[in-house]
């Protein structure tokens, strides 16, 4: 084990590095943004970027597991909003809302636990298979839902997306904290997240090494099942309806903010902190195109350019890294 | 190293670079918009992508205007209303949507928070669906701001005013007449079946409708459309002229009998041209809600005969003098709300292509729950066609515009 934490030390610093930068690129766009429209920095406007990236960073923060691992889910999105529709349908049929969560989080598992089990059970790569169960899922939310919306949700239900403490601070800020800080551990101080940069090293000599590696693609494709469950109830918090064209673009910025914040879509490199930062910086961009009355058209173009120079960037890095390596040798 | 930290930096850079130009572009184009006159239209237009900004720069009024979606034909009608409503009355209006293919209700809902943070003085929006952002509308409204809807309302309590493009009963009834008529030919013994086509289930506009539409045939289904046998069966076919197409094939070869449909948005009707064609169903009569120059190709083939449809570029313009009396503290009140519209014309008859229609001097009608209704609906062929305003080009239809 120390062996490896000598020859990636030199990574470590860069890691670092590179999460610096993000949040100076993070800070300097706040201020950008603030220079071109003062109603930027208002405190209000400041706290709705937590409110408009809550959904992304509960998917996220698995998604990092899944990409350190070489894996991908693009899934994530339409897992969301099968989710969401079998939250509305169960809420309409049967007027329980604890019934209506449940039905919503075991769906959600449930989707995951699918991709889990063939990802870790088969040799079918991750993005083949989940692009096919992306599909999947927003089939069966289509014939559950047809054209219909599902609406009036309860009030006290609205409650866990639009509640700000002193009418600013939105109450997504605290269990994006203890969803946040449970991932973090699970990354950089539990066995499971060094298993997950070593599958995606060279997942071989892992499973030679004992670990049963298939048990852990399956846990967290499952997690990021469930994370998608409960992200739709926080959306569905906020916009009060329940459809199937809801959760289309999400997969999209999900797996940019990951890779914009430092994982490898290569494997064995991530970043939780730079997970959380990437997120961000999507989130304030997003607000900052909105207060700069530009659509989500543009917004789109921009999440797209993100993920190409994003990707770019890191072969660019993992070339160097090489490079390095050789010439200290 | 050194060289990855320039490389992020450079990225970085240019990223704010791409966005400080298309900042630019936004404003140029919006101060090109703001120092024309009523020509603004012309020059601001059709984008997709970035908001446009009518009126002038120092108003005392600044007014966030959401459509469902921008770049469309009837959409586009509207905005010239409204950039024309912003030029006289000296209110600024920003104008920000998306596509068809990217309209959401959470990315409306996104454009009316910012209008929030913006502190604008009044929103105004045509709704995706009634619900998804009432608590919103709420924010909105306790920080003072007013809103109003138009075109598609949302749930009464969310909002100020509604102002509607006309009373659905009207529309509804313009349109079984104008089937009705369409397929005289057939008899009480031997009826015409009848479809109707709709959007989405969530549709507030489309469901009132079918609703008045479905009445009025109740009403006089062993009188006046006794020769129609309408079929209870509604279909949903969406926004997307794709999946409109689906749609409407399958109901064309399910059930042969049909040969008049009521659609009621202005996809359905270029869909159902198209499958009519294509399943070789020549005999078919549709009447639908429609820009009327989307199917002016239709009715130079003499495959359609009507359309029933507002002057959107009324209801952009009259909406932003609701807005404008709201702000002023003067709430539309009483019986009629009177606009500049008001006693000039509205079109030209149908019938003969040049009778006017007027709009009713003593103003736009004022229904409970602060709804201003635009007008009666308009039932144009090719008769007038070339009335309809602000579509194709910002001056089709002008000359009569307040005359």
């Amino acid at each position: 084990m120390s062996k490896q934490t000598n020859s990636s030390s030199g990574f470590f610093k860069k890691a670092i590095n590179y999460q610096s930068v993000l949040l100076l690129v993070l800070f300097g766009l706040i201020i950008f943004f603030g220079m071109i429209n003062s109603v930027f920095l208002k405190p209000k406007v400041i706290f709705n970027v937590i409110e408009i990236i809550g959904e992304t960073l509960i998917m996220a923060l698995p998604m990092t597991f899944i990409i350190t691992t070489g894996g991908i889910d693009l899934s994530v999105g339409y897992t969301l909003t099968l989710s969401a529709i079998v939250f509305g349908a169960t809420l309409t049929s049967t007027g329980s809302l604890a019934l209506a969560i449940t039905a919503c989080i075991l769906t959600g598992t449930a989707a995951g636990a699918f991709n889990g089990l063939i990802i870790s059970r088969t040799r079918i790569p991750p993005l083949v298979c989940t692009l096919a169960t992306m599909s999947l899922y927003r089939g069966i939310a289509l014939i559950i839902a047809g054209d219909k919306t599902y609406t009036g949700f309860p009030d006290a239900f609205k409650l866990i997306s639009t509640y700000r403490f002193g009418k600013i601070v939105p109450i997504q800020i605290t269990y994006l904290a203890v969803f946040f800080i449970v991932f973090y551990i699970l990354y950089n101080r539990s066995s499971l997240g060094r298993n997950l940069k070593a599958i995606g090293f060279n997942e071989n000599a892992v499973k030679f090494a004992g670990v049963d590696t298939r048990k852990i693609k399956f846990w967290i494709y499952t997690a990021s099942g469930t994370m998608s469950a409960m992200a739709s109830l926080v959306y569905l918090g906020r916009l009060s309806a329940a459809k199937p064209s809801m959760g289309m673009d999400l997969n999209l910025e999900v797996i940019t903010a990951v890779v914009l914040g430092g994982t490898s879509t290569m494997g064995g490199v991530g970043s939780m902190t730079g997970t959380l930062v990437g997120v961000l910086i999507i989130g304030v961009l997003r607000k900052g195109f909105t207060i700069m009355n530009l659509s989500g058209n543009i917004f789109n173009f921009v999440l797209g350019a993100i993920l190409i120079v994003g990707l770019v960037a890191f072969s660019v890095i993992e070339e160097r890294k090489k490079t390095a390596k050789k010439g200290q040798k | 190293m050194k060289k990855i930290l320039s490389l992020i930096l450079a990225i970085a850079m240019v990223s704010s670079l791409a966005a400080c130009s298309s900042t630019t572009t936004a404003t140029t184009k919006a101060a090109a918009a703001g120092e024309t006159t009523a020509a603004a239209a012309t020059t601001g237009n059709t984008g997709s992508g970035t908001g446009t900004e009518y009126g002038p720069k120092d108003a005392k009024y600044k007014v966030g205007v959401i459509p469902k979606f921008v770049a469309e034909d009837y959409f586009i009608a509207c905005e010239r209303g409204f950039a024309t409503a912003a030029d006289e009355l000296g209110i600024r209006v920003t104008w920000v949507g998306d596509t068809m293919a990217q309209c959401s209700a959470q990315n409306q809902k996104n454009y009316i928070q910012s209008f929030i943070d913006q502190e604008y003085d009044a929103i105004l929006v045509s709704a995706l669906d009634p619900s998804s952002y009432a608590d919103t509308l709420q924010e909105a409204r306790d920080a003072g701001i007013k809103v109003i809807t138009w075109d598609a309302d949302v749930e009464v309590d969310a909002r100020d005013f509604f102002v509607n493009q006309a009373e659905g009963d009207m529309i509804a009834i313009k349109l079984l007449q104008g089937l009705a008529g369409d397929l005289s030919s057939y008899t009480k013994d031997k009826p015409a079946t009848v479809a109707l086509v709709s959007t989405t289930t969530d549709s507030p506009n489309q469901n009132a409708w079918l609703a008045a539409i479905q009445k009025e045939y109740e009403s006089k289904k062993d009188t006046e459309y006794a020769h129609i046998k309408l079929l209870t069966d509604v279909t949903y076919a969406g926004n997307d002229q794709g999946q409109a197409d689906t749609a409407i094939k399958a109901l064309l070869s399910k059930d042969k009998e049909i040969v008049g449909i009521i659609a009621l948005s202005s996809n359905t009707v270029p869909a159902v041209a198209s499958s009519r064609e294509q399943l070789n169903l020549g005999e078919i009569k549709i009447v639908g809600v429609s820009v009327p120059e989307s199917s002016r190709k239709d009715m130079d083939a003499g495959k359609m005969s009507a359309v029933v449809l507002w002057q959107p570029f009324d209801l952009g313009y009259l909406t932003l003098y609701v807005a404008s009396a709201v702000l002023e503290g003067k709430d539309p009140s009483g019986a009629a709300f009177v606009s500049p519209l008001s006693g000039t014309n509205m079109t030209a008859s149908f019938m003969d292509g040049t009778t006017p229609v007027l709009y009713p001097a003593e103003g736009h009608k004022i229904m409970e729950n602060n709804v201003v209704i635009l007008g009666e609906p308009i039932v144009w062929n090719l008769k007038n066609i070339d009335r309809f305003r602000g579509y194709p080009n910002a001056d089709s239809g002008m000359s009569e515009f307040l005359k």
